[in-house]
């Protein structure tokens, strides 16, 4: 065990904010975070769901193929929505980066890849496996905001940014 | 949140965009670009001038997400 930090813990926050059509308050609330996603030829930067009923990180295909991230299509998967719609999903190796407040958090991990059409809803979709299995999320429906606090077996360190 | 946390607060998404892709400036102040798939964005916000564009889906509007796909 060791600590990622001694004093204080620095969140990762971003809650953003749609105008929608007929909903009460006329305007949607996603707990969304800026996701790097880093391959060998490059990165890219999207909003990214932060979902801990989620199972997988799911990235759209793009960005497998704007990055140069390494997939194996040999082991292809299904994902399922909760009304059953499934969708194939293949795995790769990404660095993931999240960054705020002055802190930077980066690892190496294995995500799923969609098609992007498949991601009618979301950009992209942080789940248990690739990422969520790292952190303590907090939701805070008073302030709306989203804290997400590295745990101890966080894969890599926590820089601080320049 | 710990107490000296600050950040932005994004502005809305207009719902003209609703169930498209979009592309924000770097400092997620300004939507620079949209369209129907992420290349398009892509080349729009490279045309916009932004370099280090972040991308976004925005939901349909009048459809709420409860997971999944």
């Amino acid at each position: 065990m060791f600590a990622l930090w001694a004093d204080d813990e620095v969140p990762v926050s971003r809650i953003s904010r749609h105008a929608v059509g007929r909903f009460p308050d006329g305007v949607l609330l996603r707990p969304e975070v800026p996701l790097r996603i880093i391959g060998p030829d490059g990165a890219e930067t999207l909003l990214a769901l932060v979902d801990t009923g989620a199972d997988a990180t799911v990235l759209p295909k793009w960005t497998q193929e704007a990055i140069g991230a390494a997939i194996d299509e040999t082991q292809p998967s299904i994902i399922s929505g909760i009304a059953g719609q499934e969708l194939e999903v293949v795995p790769g190796n990404v660095e993931l980066m999240l960054e705020q407040a002055g802190q930077v958090f980066r690892w190496t991990t294995r995500v799923d890849f969609a098609a992007d059409e498949g991601l009618v809803d979301a950009a992209a979709i942080l789940g248990h496996a690739g990422c969520l299995r790292y952190f303590r999320p907090s939701f805070d429906g008073y302030d709306r905001e989203l804290e997400l606090v590295p745990t101890p077996d966080f894969p890599a360190t926590v820089t601080t940014s320049k | 949140m710990t107490d000296n946390q600050t950040f932005e607060r994004p502005p809305a998404v207009p719902i003209e965009y609703a169930g498209r892709w979009i592309a924000w400036n770097q400092s997620q102040t300004k939507i620079v670009a949209a369209g129907e798939t992420l290349p398009q964005v892509r080349e729009a916000a490279k045309k916009a001038g932004e370099s280090e564009p972040v991308f976004a889906k925005a939901p349909r509007a009048n459809v709420r997400f409860v997971g999944g796909r």
